[in-house]
């Protein structure tokens, strides 16, 4: 309906975010070239949770957010042909709350697609699969699956 | 006292019949089921779960259905009176006048502060009324069939904690304190309403005899601010109204009454909320008052995207005139 709800949803989900978030995680917008701060795209990183495969890895992911936000939900991107049965070969996170039509509520806040996606990547949704490639293996190939997670955590270590 | 005992002594010195929640007589239906799972004589709690199942032969039919009546009246009468009450407390031009002389020739003001405390005190007790009554249900039969009841009664919007007029009833209660009103003997239950802020989040607090606290949140969960001009959808969730014009697609101008019926809660995701959203003016008193430097600055913005949202319509209505 309107920017100015979006810009100022945003800029409160940044002082919340600032002021307290979950370990690991980190969620900024965009820095443009010019110095100024874009708030319609966020990158963030969702570090992979102890005691899974996914642990050590920090993985990037941009949050689009849409003049119609938060009545519509952002669209959320992991880097090209990331390694998930969930993911697409795109880099967009399949997730039912990310779902206009199923799961997504304006009440939603980054924190909590940030841990949802993090809940995600150790337990994917094999009923929405969204690459062939991580849902083969997953139904299939148990052993493989868990090598090809633990590879890709390691192609994304902690950025110091 | 039991509570069963503090409830009728309160019902009964209520000078006009109210509707109530029939304690004794659902007492009884339950007295009823025990004496009959009783004498089956079961060895243990698990074996009395069996001979008592969720869907209980004995109780069901008459237990929830006449809780259900009883509520509804209670839910009904409440919101009637809550909002006659505010409707005279914020009439405005003519009819405030009249209502000023009126009141002049009755004496009607302190009776309306009163008769503010008395409902919310109402409300409150009611709610711990049902409370017991299903938490005793469940006790007997070893069932999670009260609680179910509860969350499908809220759905039905006969949970009178859900009704966006005793949120109005306790801002209303707080903007009128500092009137002093002699209070009768049946407020010894009612510890009073507060405006308080964690975080800098404001939230609505009542207490009622150390057995209910009642916590509204004023934070508006689409702009994650405080209510700004606050609205309460039929689901009882509050929202700023620049927020639900927004989450219900429409614009300021055509209000939320033009909002299509498909369009769900922010919040519950439940459908058809929008049309019956009640304005929640004392609350909107009480914030302006209670966080001015916050209200100035969101008067500024919203009057910016109230002037674009009607410039937008009306260019939009010349458009189809001109036929464009």
């Amino acid at each position: 309906m309107s920017g100015g709800i979006a810009r100022g949803r945003l800029t409160e989900e940044r002082k919340s975010w600032r002021k307290n978030h979950p370990h690991g995680f980190v969620a900024k917008p965009e820095t443009l070239p010019d110095g100024t701060v874009n708030l319609m795209v966020w990158h963030c990183t969702i570090p992979g949770k102890t005691g899974t495969d996914w642990e050590g890895g920090y993985f990037p992911l941009t949050l689009h957010f849409s003049e119609d936000y938060p009545s519509k939900p952002p669209k959320c991107k992991f880097p090209q042909g990331f390694f998930h049965p969930n993911v697409y070969p795109s880099g967009t996170v399949c997730l039912s709350i990310l779902n206009e039509d199923s799961g997504w509520r304006p009440a939603i806040t980054v924190k909590q697609i940030l841990v949802g996606i993090q809940d995600l990547l150790d337990q994917p949704n094999p009923a929405d699969p969204a690459q062939t490639e991580g849902y083969h293996l997953f139904i299939q190939d148990a052993a493989e699956y868990k090598r090809r997670v633990r590879q890709q955590a390691k192609q994304y270590p902690p950025l110091l | 006292m039991k509570f069963c005992k503090k409830y009728q002594e309160y019902m009964q010195g209520q000078e006009k019949k109210l509707p109530c929640v029939g304690f004794k007589k659902l007492k009884k239906i339950l007295k009823k089921c025990r004496r009959n799972s009783s004498s089956l004589k079961p060895l243990n709690a698990s074996l009395a779960a069996k001979t008592c199942p969720d869907h209980c032969p004995v109780c069901d039919g008459t237990f929830f259905p006449s809780l259900l009546n009883e509520m509804s009246d209670i839910v009904g009468c409440f919101n009637q009176r809550a909002q006659k009450l505010l409707e005279l407390h914020l009439a405005s031009g003519v009819r405030k006048y009249f209502f000023w002389i009126k009141g002049k020739l009755q004496g009607n003001h302190t009776a309306l502060i009163q008769e503010g405390k008395d409902l919310v005190t109402y409300a409150l007790i009611n709610a711990i009324a049902i409370r017991k009554i299903l938490k005793k249900y469940d006790k007997i039969h070893y069932s999670k069939q009260g609680q179910l009841f509860k969350s499908q009664v809220q759905s039905m919007h006969k949970e009178i904690l859900q009704s966006p007029w005793l949120c109005e009833l306790m801002a209303f209660h707080i903007n009128l304190r500092e009137t002093k009103v002699k209070s009768r003997k049946a407020h010894a239950l009612f510890d009073g309403c507060s405006l308080t802020f964690k975080d800098g989040k404001p939230s609505l607090t009542c207490e009622l005899f150390d057995s209910i606290k009642v916590d509204i949140d004023l934070t508006c969960s689409i702009c994650l601010d405080t209510v700004f001009d606050p609205v309460s959808l039929t689901c009882g969730h509050i929202f700023c109204y620049i927020c639900a014009c927004s989450a219900a697609s429409v614009s300021i101008v055509n209000g939320l009454k033009s909002a299509d019926p498909k369009m769900k809660c922010p919040l519950c995701r439940e459908g058809a909320v929008y049309e019956g959203a009640v304005r929640l003016e004392e609350l909107n008193i009480l914030l302006s008052r209670s966080c001015q430097e916050y209200w100035e600055q969101r008067l500024q913005t919203e009057r910016v995207e109230r002037v674009k949202q009607i410039k937008e319509h009306w260019d939009s209505q010349c458009r189809a005139f001109v036929g464009v």
